[in-house]
């Protein structure tokens, strides 16, 4: 299936995606992530250290956000989860909440590029950042999910055509 | 000899021969700023191609990985450290094999390790 055109929520997806690669390049923040990693059909990731995998979670209609016309704008809330793999070495006496803190830190610093970051490229109405929830594994504790909730309107119909 | 010392023995001498049940698989301790070598080590590898993965709800493969309790031909319990060491397997038989985390170690004795990986 080609992909080459591309809903608006992807284009959300893929602007999100691009700036929590700056954290591995190193070009922001002042921590090294190993990579960023968004969903395949089956992963050929490996959950290490500072792993940053983008999922997107619930998507829910927001009618208080429509607008008339013809076609009318409807508008959607995506929540996208960041998930941070947190596996320091066994013998680091460091907290655990000091990595969960700063990962927290360096992911907003990524992702609040400017003052219009909530915007995506102009794809997006509003964005937030909800409460840090901790993963957890098999083997007990793995790392911390951001939830980031984004509201974006599009044409009725047209899940291509953004309508800001 | 004991019975727990012929089982040890045994645990290197027959299960983890590569002409019986075991395959050649690279270790990389991660040592956190020390110089580590990475060194090739017998290893029976049962891979799980589906396995959901709890934090990122993604199917992530997985393996169930037992090596000899040893610092040289396998593993050593003391040594094994989940926050960053890997083993380079091949996720199919067939396949380049990548390397993966360590994740857990499930059990262990003074034979065997017994880890899961993805």
């Amino acid at each position: 299936m080609s992909t080459t055109l591309k809903p608006v929520i992807s284009l959300i997806s893929d602007e999100i995606f691009a700036r929590l690669q700056t954290l591995v390049s190193g070009s922001v923040g002042a921590y090294a992530f190993a990579k960023v990693v968004r969903p395949t059909k089956v992963a050929t990731y490996t959950p290490q250290n500072g792993l940053i995998v983008l999922t997107r979670g619930e998507i829910v209609r927001v009618t208080d956000l429509d607008c008339v016309g013809n076609p009318p704008a409807i508008a959607y809330m995506q929540t996208f989860l960041i998930r941070v793999h947190i596996a320091p070495s066994e013998k680091d006496t460091t907290p655990l909440e000091l990595f969960e803190d700063v990962a927290e830190a360096e992911i907003h610093r990524a992702i609040r590029t400017s003052d219009t970051w909530y915007q995506f490229n102009d794809n997006a109405i509003n964005a937030d950042f909800g409460a840090q929830q901790t993963a957890t594994s098999d083997g007990g504790y793995d790392g911390i999910a951001i939830p980031l909730m984004v509201t974006y309107r599009v044409a009725e119909g047209d899940p291509y055509t953004v309508r800001a | 000899m004991t019975l727990a010392a012929r089982i040890v023995t045994d645990s290197t001498a027959v299960f983890l021969q590569s002409g019986h049940f075991a395959e050649s698989v690279i270790y990389y301790p991660h040592r956190f700023g020390t110089a580590a070598t990475p060194r090739t080590i017998s290893a029976v590898v049962t891979r799980n191609q589906v396995a959901t993965f709890n934090p990122d709800e993604q199917i992530v493969p997985e393996f169930e990985v037992r090596v000899a309790n040893n610092s040289t031909t396998g593993i050593s319990s003391e040594e094994i450290n989940t926050g960053g060491d890997m083993i380079k397997l091949a996720v199919r038989i067939g396949e380049t094999p990548t390397k993966r985390s360590v994740q857990l170690l499930v059990e262990h004795d003074d034979g065997m390790l017994v880890l899961t990986c993805r």
